[in-house]
């Protein structure tokens, strides 16, 4: 479980965050809502310590995150971006194996089977000798995901994890992350895609100038009018 | 045609002897530019950015490649041993001189080719735990390398053609071996045009070396 305490963000003078207070429930896809600007993404790369200047605390079970090495980090939370982010000169495979061969310093037969057996799962496996490049947007956005789960996060961030994608691929990436809270994992995303909120519809905040605004906790209080 | 031919055969141990001399500073020169500057480029790049070290390796970028290459090479063979009243073998003064001013050069391409890439790959990187040293050595760098290699190997090519400038200093390298040649031949025509081939079949050697490894890191698009 993940706790954010009173954590603010000022950027150029500018205040981004204010005093957000949350939690990121184990087996729970917890969606943060708003419009561009409302701080979401500026939240999740806070979470996931891209962004280190901020007040407040975060903490994982329990430890503060801040006495964590970078490495360490990563194998607790896992970050998708935007646009995936996949390094352009390696093939799926290198993409999904690269930390876990230089940062988990892993076997590298280890690596490979446990990366083609998430590629598998996810319905990717034979994209594995492909470059990002050859990929559609949809198909890239799955390998984000897949990269940072190799690591076997506790927690998944993912941001606007939809943005570019169509219904159909936008239904895929829901269900995936579905699947992925029978493992228990905690889930955070920011998105305004009301499609893919309607198919997660689990619990959340939405957010507005930096502060939450509204908040809900079950499927049956996902609000209606946003 | 056959007078020039056998005058080239009589000549050919001299140029032979300032061919490999010429190859020895290019090596030896091409070997400090490569590993100074990209040391440097990497460490005047935005991410990698430390205050004074940075600071410094900008003011040596900067006096490197704004004073002609003849202009430092005077300095280094004149200047610096009257300053510091030491004997530097004129070798080691040659290969360093050139190496450090083509360093230059090579670190404002490394910077350039780094500064250039998206900062996404950075942030992915460490979203994955990487340093930031290891996110230069095993995400950033090999994909800097496809806009660096014919950059570099351009550079690789000038650092070559600048050791002719040795003549000046009294290096025996192929341009001064062809000057005493001719000193005591007489006869310019077979000498000047057997330099032009040994250096443009050294440069062709490298320009076939980068072409093979652009080839060989061509990211798929």
């Amino acid at each position: 479980m993940i706790i954010c305490n009173n954590i603010s963000v000022n950027y150029n003078q500018k205040s981004i965050l204010k005093n957000i207070n949350i939690e990121l429930l184990p087996g729970r896809i917890t969606s943060f809502i708003g419009v561009s600007g409302a701080g979401k993404t500026t939240l999740l790369k806070t979470i996931a310590h891209l962004n280190s200047a901020y007040s407040g605390t975060i903490t994982i079970n329990g430890t503060s995150t801040k006495n964590l090495f970078s490495e360490q980090f990563a194998q607790k939370i896992g970050y998708v971006f935007q646009q995936g982010n996949l390094f352009p000169h390696l093939t799926v495979l290198q993409n999904c194996m690269v930390a876990q061969n230089y940062i988990q310093k892993k076997v590298a037969s280890d690596a490979k089977s446990k990366t083609i057996q998430l590629l598998d799962r996810f319905g990717i496996g034979k994209l594995a000798d492909s470059f990002p490049a050859q990929l559609s947007g949809g198909q890239q956005q799955r390998v984000a995901i897949v990269r940072a789960l190799c690591l076997e996060p506790t927690c998944l961030l993912l941001d606007e994890p939809t943005s570019a994608l169509d219904n159909e691929n936008t239904k895929i990436v829901a269900e995936m992350l579905k699947e992925l809270t029978r493992s228990n994992i905690t889930i955070a995303i920011s998105s305004q895609d009301m499609s893919f909120l309607e198919i997660i519809r689990d619990r959340g905040y939405i957010m507005s100038d930096g502060i939450i605004t509204e908040k809900w906790d079950s499927a049956f209080d996902f609000p209606k009018n946003i | 045609m056959q007078q020039i031919i056998s005058e080239i055969k009589s000549i050919s141990p001299l140029l032979v002897r300032g061919a490999c001399m010429t190859l020895a500073l290019w090596i030896s020169a091409s070997a400090i530019s490569l590993s100074v500057g990209m040391l440097s480029g990497i460490l005047r790049s935005k991410k990698m950015y430390t205050p004074f070290i940075s600071q410094l390796l900008d003011i040596i970028t900067f006096i490197g490649r704004g004073i002609p290459f003849y202009v430092q090479l005077l300095i280094a063979y004149f200047v610096i041993p009257a300053i510091l009243k030491i004997n530097i073998p004129t070798f080691i003064l040659a290969a360093t001189s050139l190496g450090i001013c083509s360093a230059s050069y090579a670190s404002q391409t490394v910077k350039g080719a780094i500064n250039a890439l998206p900062s996404g790959q950075w942030q992915a990187a460490q979203a994955l735990g990487f340093s930031r040293w290891q996110t230069i050595r095993f995400i950033i760098l090999p994909q800097a390398m496809t806009a660096l290699l014919p950059a570099l190997t351009s550079e690789l090519d000038q650092t070559l053609k600048s050791t002719s400038i040795f003549a000046s200093i009294g290096v025996l390298e192929l341009t001064r071996a062809s000057m005493n040649i001719i000193s005591r031949t007489m006869n310019p025509v077979p000498v000047y045009l057997s330099i032009a081939v040994i250096y443009l079949l050294m440069s062709s050697i490298l320009n076939i070396i980068g072409a093979y490894l652009e080839k060989q890191r061509r990211i798929p698009l």
